[in-house]
């Protein structure tokens, strides 16, 4: 009797064992969950059998044996059941299945649902419409009202695009679940869950400015490259551009278009376009992901680096020779321009040496400052040494970023010229243009970096508000004299310096600032134009960064383009 | 009237009464859901939305209301639960019928584009009448009365006596399927019967006719002392067992072969083993009937290729997703999108499975009405088995084995089919196409259920109790 107990028991712990340990395997591993399962049923057929007293054979006890087999059965179903619509439901749901052929099957019901949703609206900050929505026999359809003041494309990276094919991009993606309405508005959704009724997602409020970005993107004209504007106080992005762009409306199904098929073709063939060889990339947001050589431009952080470390750094004592020889077995640093010394002053200052972009001078710097120290600075404005697994800009996520890097090889900055290269902005330095905006917004918060954001407020379809966006400082960068010190520096760049054409297209009276960089990144191919800016500098209110690939001089056609936007920044406040 | 009173069967019209209610409440909720009808919430409205449908129920309702004048002592819960099971089926037709025919198209030579399932709910509607017609003719005619007069044996008898004459006519409805059978759609197969009107499955009435063979067979052959052949080192069954092992398994091997009707064979197959163990007693037969089927089996999967695809779906549907495998996968999405609580009637996309309303019928229900659905359909499948079983046991005494093994096979029928389908469903099995028995679109399925059911009322009547 003892033995039948153990055996019973031990058969009824097997089998719950095997079916505990199926039930959570992964999808992809369904074959282990079936044979872990089949393996389990006649482990629970012998513990019941061994349950019931042993009888002669009868009728009944035949049919009650047959009665257990079929309950088993049901049991096996009714744990299937419990796997595909409880544990692994969310899972299977958006299961992608790809065949060995390449094509990919996924559930249709997403697509569906997000047709049946009014996906919410997105303003700028001044209230203009960017995106709207309309319903077609029961079917939604993104539009872009925008589109009758200025190209949408401008607006592609920003708002992203909506397909139900092709997925969403920008801000469709990562207020995905704001904007259908999943989030942000339950009780309305069960409501609709319980009586009925169309599903109207949330309304975005960007703080972009539609007319800056507009602006921004003329003034860059038909160049590769991007513009970026923050608000130093708060943050708030007014314009992101980024060239190419692609227009999200090509993306966009049409349910009120006559023939569906010719409708879908025409959304294939675009995205086609977008991303075939040679199309320049127009899905790759530059502004926020393109990452490049910062030029001179990185100069302000080794300025900031040497006024907090001043007893290193020994600021306002530095030369601008024409040659400087950090390793002797490497070749010399020689400036841009021959003879600076001439405009700098010998023995010159910070203020001169910024203003005249001297690299030797801040190869000097660098090597004064020591890697540690560079790395310590370029730490606090989240520039970041090689990193594991992060490719992402932790700082900022509404849309896809790219992690600026101070170098990367491990153990770069230990060798001298690497080092005297990252002080004046090359060496293996990588930095998104929004990078460098944020740099820029610092300075002119007084030391203060701001977290960059886009959206100012998210609102439900009747009004009510769901969140508002506080600003939120990132971290304090420098010391506020530090920060009052670069003011100046970059006002007089602007004032005698390299750059001074920044503020031709400014109103009269307002003090510009900036710093120029022309960034090599390919021998023999012409150098990235960057400039970064800050306006007015006695209380700045604009932070630009613009950068125009393989677009020649900062000095000239950096700060001409800066200074258009500052001028349309001003003009469209 | 004292008598009567006492007699009448009120559990049996409570349920039915519950089942009404249940269906009228589904039926609507379908209705508005899928914009069907207007939904008039007046009397009136409701009755005219109501009408036509809820005849079956009413009529199951008149069938209680009958037994408790002609035989109160019948099973009370066995009718409830078939008019669940049924009503569920109606509700579903009508459910899938809009998005079916929004979703396949079909055109006359002319050039006329219409639905493909155009009015499969008031067609369904016409089956479950004519099955519950069908169930109370064999329950209400005197059918004993009847064949005493021509045959000088009751109807349990005249199925018993004459095994060989229905063992042959089987035999003759399986050739006559290969001559006069047709294809209506496009499975490769002819296992259908065309009447003009409507298309009849014989398979599903094959599979009552070898019950009642079996059922003889085993009860004649019931005492026979377990000796055993030797075969070299096997003990083979005594012969009277092993016959029919092999010819069943024959059978099956057959209807692979030459028909391709994985469902019908394993099905046929395992109501036999379950039939076998029920008279014997002898697991070691089942299970070396099990290991023939398997071996068998194993042999056709290396030699045909629908076994082998079959096989290969359910073991990676996700590798052939657009072609073999699409069926399985849309299923598994289905009940994935279900959840607990299921999205709704009327609220999910499940026409996108093909063949929802036949063999798929449960994923729909898994994905609108959720786990919770699904589980209680489940439920109401194992009372209904153990009802049968129940009924089978009642019968008194071992000069009714007849009866016994008939009610156990016939219970089997249901039982086996059902974890048949619903295992291809779930994927514990491979995909074999049979019906879900009550709730699938067929009318052959329909008409051979309530046959079955009218059977077993038929029989449980007679044994007094409840």
């Amino acid at each position: 009797m003892n033995v039948r107990v153990l055996l019973r028991t031990s058969a009824l712990l097997v089998a719950v064992g095997l079916i505990a340990v199926g039930i959570f395997q992964p999808i992809e591993a369904e074959g282990r969950w079936l044979l872990f399962l089949w393996a389990a049923a006649p482990l629970l057929g012998v513990a019941a059998w061994l349950t019931v007293p042993p009888t002669v054979p009868s009728l009944a006890r035949n049919v009650g044996n047959i009665g257990l087999v079929i309950l088993i059965g049901f049991a096996l179903l009714s744990l299937q059941l419990l796997r595909q619509q409880v544990l692994y439901a969310d899972t299977i749901y958006h299961h992608v299945a790809v065949a060995a052929d390449g094509s990919t099957t996924s559930n249709v019901r997403p697509v569906i649902n997000s047709q049946r949703i009014l996906r919410g609206r997105m303003f700028d900050r001044k209230g203009t419409l960017l995106a709207d929505r309309t319903s077609v026999q029961g079917f939604a359809h993104r539009t872009y009202p925008i589109a009758e003041r200025y190209d949408p494309a401008i607006f592609g990276h920003v708002l992203g695009f909506f397909s139900t094919r092709y997925g969403q991009s920008g801000l469709e993606s990562f207020y995905n679940t704001y904007l259908t309405g999943e989030r942000g508005n339950e009780l309305e959704r069960l409501r609709e869950r319980l009586v009925g009724g169309t599903p109207q997602g949330n309304d975005l409020t960007l703080t972009l400015n539609a007319d800056l970005q507009a602006a921004a993107s003329a003034a860059l004209g038909g160049r590769v490259g991007s513009v970026v504007v923050l608000d130093p106080r708060t943050g708030a992005i007014l314009a992101l551009v980024s060239q190419p762009s692609f227009d999200p409306r090509g993306l966009t199904f049409n349910p009120a278009a006559a023939s569906w098929e010719a409708e879908n073709l025409r959304v294939s063939q675009y995205w086609q376009q977008l991303i075939a060889d040679g199309s320049q990339q127009p899905l790759v947001n530059r502004a926020t992901q393109g990452l490049y050589p910062p030029g001179s431009t990185f100069k302000s952080l080794t300025a900031i680096a040497a006024l907090e470390y001043a007893a290193e750094g020994q600021p306002d004592t530095i030369t601008c020779p024409n040659t400087f020889l950090p390793q002797p077995d490497a070749p010399p640093i020689v400036n841009a321009v021959p003879n600076l010394a001439g405009l700098t002053g010998d023995p010159s200052d910070l203020e001169r040496v910024f203003a005249y972009s001297c690299n030797t001078a801040f190869a000097q710097y660098a090597l004064r400052l020591g890697p540690e120290r560079m790395s310590e600075i370029a730490r606090r404005f989240d520039i970041l040494p090689p990193q594991r697994g992060t490719t992402n800009y932790a700082g900022f996520r509404e849309l896809p970023t790219a992690q600026s890097l101070l170098y990367v090889e491990p153990g770069f900055l230990n060798m001298p010229r690497a080092l005297a290269d990252t002080g004046y902005g090359q060496g293996q330095l990588l930095v998104t243009p929004l990078h460098m905006a944020l740099l820029t917004a610092a300075i002119g918060n007084e030391g203060v970096m701001m977290q960059p954001y886009l959206v100012q407020r998210i609102t439900r379809p009747d009004g009510g508000q769901i969140t508002s966006h506080v600003p939120r400082p990132i971290r304090r960068t420098m010391d506020t004299n530090t920060a009052r010190i670069m003011v100046q520096h970059m006002g007089a760049v602007a004032a005698y310096g390299f750059g001074s054409s920044v503020d031709n297209f400014t109103p009269a009276g307002v003090t510009v600032g900036g710093k120029s960089g022309t960034a090599e990144h390919v021998p023999g191919a012409r150098p990235h134009a960057w400039f970064i800016a800050l306006a007015p500098l006695e209380a700045p209110r604009f932070a630009v960064a613009v950068m125009v690939e393989s677009g020649g001089e900062g000095s000239s056609v950096g700060a001409e383009l800066a200074g258009r936007v500052l001028g349309a920044a001003f003009a469209t406040e | 009237m004292l008598k009567r009173l006492r007699q009448f069967r009120g559990i049996e019209f409570q349920l039915l009464f519950t089942v009404l209610l249940f269906f009228a409440a589904g039926y609507l909720l379908v209705m508005v859901a899928t914009q069907q009808r207007e939904f008039v919430a007046t009397v009136p409205g409701l009755l005219s939305i109501l009408w036509p449908s809820t005849l079956p129920l009413l009529l199951f309702i008149a069938v209680s209301v009958g037994l408790s004048f002609h035989s109160p002592q019948a099973d009370q819960i066995l009718l409830p639960l078939v008019a669940l099971l049924a009503g569920l089926s109606l509700m579903l037709t009508a459910r899938l019928e809009p998005s079916l025919n929004a979703l396949y198209r079909c055109s006359t030579p002319d050039g006329v584009v219409f639905g493909c399932y155009e009015a499969i709910d008031a067609k369904q509607s016409l089956w479950v009448t004519l099955g519950v017609v069908g169930m109370a003719a064999i329950i209400f005619l005197p059918w004993d009365r009847i064949l005493i007069r021509n045959l000088r044996l009751s109807l349990i008898d005249v199925l018993d006596h004459y095994r060989y004459f229905w063992l042959a006519s089987g035999l003759v409805l399986i050739g006559a399927t290969f001559i006069f059978g047709v294809d209506p759609n496009n499975s490769g197969v002819n296992l259908w019967f065309n009447f003009g009107f409507f298309l009849f499955q014989p398979s599903e009435l094959l599979k009552i006719i070898l019950v009642i063979f079996m059922a003889s067979y085993l009860n004649q052959h019931r005492e026979v002392v377990a000796g055993g052949y030797q075969l070299g080192p096997l003990t083979l069954p005594p012969l009277p067992y092993l016959v029919p092992l092999a010819a069943m398994w024959g059978i099956a091997m057959s209807t692979i072969v030459f028909q391709r009707d994985l469902g019908a064979a394993l099905l046929l197959y395992g109501v036999f083993l379950a039939m076998l163990y029920a008279a014997t007693g002898r697991a070691w037969y089942v299970l070396a009937g099990l290991i023939a089927f398997g071996g068998g089996a194993y042999i056709l999967y290396q030699l045909m290729p629908i076994v082998s695809l079959r096989i290969q779906v359910w073991l990676d549907p996700w590798a052939t997703a657009r072609g073999s495998g699409y069926q399985i996968v849309q299923a598994i999405y289905a009940l994935a999108s279900g959840g607990i609580f299921g999205q709704g009637l009327g609220m999910g996309v499940p026409a996108i499975v093909p063949a929802i309303h036949t063999d798929f019928i449960f994923t729909a229900i898994g994905e609108e009405l959720g786990l919770a659905g699904a589980l209680a359909v489940l439920i109401a499948y194992i009372l209904l088995i153990f009802r049968g079983f129940h009924i089978a046991l009642r019968i008194p005494g071992r000069f009714r084995g007849f009866e016994q093994l008939l009610v156990v096979g016939l219970t089997s029928i249901i039982a086996v089919q059902t974890l048949i389908i619903l295992g291809g469903n779930l994927r514990l099995i491979p995909l074999t196409g049979i019906t879900l028995p009550f709730i699938s679109y067929g009318g052959s399925s329909i008409l051979i259920n309530f046959l079955i059911v009218g059977l077993l009322m038929r029989i449980s009547a007679q044994t007094g109790g409840r």
